[in-house]
């Protein structure tokens, strides 16, 4: 004990030796307003835009950004309590811009918008700060995205996927499994080398609390920092979250890795900014919101990018997500955030109550650059699902009059049947590419079409398994060379007419 | 708004500077009269506040507020005019000498929207924060 007590002696002997007292300057201004999350501050002349400034009351200070400059007042943005805050309380400018912590300290982390960590393991050590704003980088920084960000998802790496670099938006009603894509995308970066970070964005803190008992029982949380603004936290926390998560990654690009954002969702995130811009009485426009709002996201949404080799080579990949109302995806903020993003994942609710889950709509999802980064194998199986996918859409709905069919195009129907049950997925599920590519193999050449329907799930599960059992070599290969050799395609056939041979149901 | 304020105190001071009694009675009520119509009474003292202000800085004069633990003596104060004059380009200071014992020691120096803590409270609680850390 006494022992522990020399040692604090020690430690306070050793600060105020190395303490420098020097003139405290302050610049102040003292509050005359104060509404909902935003205060009104006269003084503070010499402030700059979005410069931080501390709030004194009875229970300590509470940090606020300045977002209007006008001739005898500054609007500051309350980044936190605004309870105690009381007219006439001072203000001192720091001088600094807003800024959070960033750095390796923070993965497996969860943090407010501010960089403080709220998930009581103690605190986070980090000397390094990287500005919340920033500009996105420039052109000659940047190379085209060509490297795959697998996903996991069936439907999404064959026919909707995603690059390095790219910026794909998940769109859909609530509760229709947006925020599960996400999930299972970050869970699949599992030992791929990518640093991930979750931003939620006015969700419940339930919610969020189950999505980190998800990530920590994946082992997902050793690369993924979570920053979280619930819904309880008040409109300005909610508006800097992405830019936040945004400049956490961009310490990881700098450092030449590849990252993984996700904003979940950028609907809740437009809401927020537009109560700030009406407290703040800037000119509402169309839906109330305010005219900067399509800037508000594309800056954001611009920072994604893929570095070329000279500037390390990194790259940040954005997933935002946006919740519509009962399938309105031509209201205001849908439409800016598809026109700024690079393709888009569309959940849909009639997919969702037949079962088909994910309920990705396979004709109005696109992705604009992601095809570029396809492995060559994949890229070879998946131009026929695509196909196959569209012929079947079309055959579906005009077959659903005629029962006389020929047999062409029964086959047709019989086969795409066979691929919407295949693109049927668990959720946590994620599969490698070399899997996906075995499965989908053998569904375009025919494999599949001599099993029952709903016999496809528990047929694709097994074969799964015994592919990884007997034939792991034919996996790995196909995951390290990335390509669909005779050899190979030799040895997936020896593999499924094995299987089949091993299936009661065909043998009887 | 905040800017018509301005306006209105800007033109009045120019109008009145330099200008014998009477005249500036008339221009006053003038003035008066021209707020009626524009529904502007009810700024008159915020005006007011504006033209004392416009005075101050045409007469490089800068209001500023000590306070300290005692009395301070002339050659104190000598100090801190002149490290005002170099620090804001004022001519002369108007002081507001305030006496606080929760000072302890050296002075709180306030003008404009800046506070300088040259006090020795101030000091005793940076350090506390210091061994805090």
């Amino acid at each position: 004990m006494s022992k522990t007590k020399d040692f604090i002696v020690e430690q306070i002997k050793e600060s105020i030796g190395a303490f420098q007292s020097s003139a405290k300057e302050k610049t102040v201004g003292r509050v005359i307003k104060v509404s909902d999350g935003i205060a009104s501050v006269a003084g503070l002349n010499t402030i700059r835009m979005s410069e931080m400034v501390e709030f004194k009351t009875d229970e300590g200070m509470v940090a606020g950004v300045a977002l209007n400059l006008e001739a005898d007042m500054v609007g500051i943005a309350i980044l936190g309590k605004f309870e105690g805050i009381t007219e006439g309380a001072e203000v001192t400018a720091t001088g600094r811009i807003l800024e959070v912590p960033v750095g390796e300290a923070l993965i497996g982390r969860v943090v407010n918008p501010l960089g403080e960590p709220i998930d009581g393991k103690g605190a986070i050590i980090s000397n390094q700060f990287y500005p919340v704003e920033k500009i996105a980088p420039g052109v000659i920084t940047r190379q085209s995205v060509h490297q795959p960000l697998q996903t996991g998802v069936k439907a999404i790496d064959a026919m909707i996927p995603i690059g390095r670099g790219q910026r794909e938006l998940i769109i859909g009603d609530r509760q229709l499994g947006k925020t599960a894509l996400a999930i299972d995308t970050i869970i699949n970066q599992k030992g791929k080398d990518v640093i991930c970070v979750y931003v939620a964005i006015g969700q419940k803190e339930s919610k969020v609390a189950s999505i980190l008992t998800k990530l920590e029982a994946a082992g997902a949380m050793d690369f993924t920092t979570v920053v979280l603004a619930g819904a309880s936290a008040a409109a300005p926390l909610l508006y800097f979250a992405p830019y936040a998560g945004c400049a956490m990654a961009e310490y990881f690009l700098d450092k030449g890795k590849d990252v993984l954002i996700v904003y979940d969702d950028l609907s809740k995130h437009a809401v927020a900014y537009r109560e700030i811009a009406l407290i703040l009485r800037r000119p509402p426009g169309r839906e109330a919101y305010p005219g900067d709002v399509f800037y508000l996201h594309s800056r954001l949404l611009e920072r994604a990018c893929k570095l070329n080799k000279e500037y390390g080579g990194g790259s940040i990949t954005a997933l935002p997500i946006i919740e519509t109302q009962a399938g309105d995806n031509s209201a205001y903020i849908p439409t800016n955030v598809i026109s700024i993003t690079d393709g888009q994942i569309y959940l849909e609710p009639d997919l969702f109550y037949q079962g088909n889950r994910p309920a990705i709509n396979a004709g109005l999802s696109v992705s604009r650059v992601g095809s570029a980064a396809q492995i060559k194998a994949m890229k070879k199986v998946a131009g026929k699902i695509r196909l196959e996918a569209a012929q079947y859409r079309e055959l579906a709905a005009f077959a659903q009059f005629g029962s006389d069919l020929d047999d062409e195009t029964k086959q047709k129907l019989e086969r795409g049947r066979r691929l919407y049950e295949v693109f049927k997925q668990g959720q946590y599920a994620p599969l490698s590419v070399s899997e996906q590519v075995a499965v989908f193999w053998s569904l375009i050449n025919g494999h599949l079409d001599n099993i029952p329907v709903e016999k496809i799930t528990q047929f694709e599960l097994g074969f799964r398994h015994y592919l990884s059992v007997s034939f792991a070599t034919v996996l790995e290969k196909i995951e390290k060379g990335g390509e669909l050799t005779d050899e190979i395609v030799k040895e997936l056939t020896e593999a499924v007419s094995d299987y089949k041979g091993t299936l009661d149901y065909l043998i009887n | 708004m905040a800017l018509a304020t301005r306006a209105y105190a800007r033109a009045l001071y120019e109008a009145v500077l330099d200008k014998k009694k009477p005249e500036i009675k008339i221009l006053v009520t003038n003035f008066l009269q021209l707020l009626k119509e524009k529904n502007g009474l009810s700024q008159i003292e915020e005006i007011l506040s504006r033209i004392e202000e416009i005075d101050d800085t045409e007469n490089h004069l800068i209001r500023a507020e000590v306070t300290s633990a005692s009395r301070l003596d002339e050659v104190s104060i000598g100090k801190l005019e002149s490290f005002l004059h170099k620090r804001t380009g004022a001519k002369e200071v108007v002081w507001e000498k305030k006496i606080d014992k929760n000072v302890l020691g050296g002075v709180i120096l306030k003008f404009q929207d800046t506070i300088l803590d040259l006090s020795m409270a101030g000091r005793i609680e940076a350090l506390a924060e210091e061994i805090k850390k």
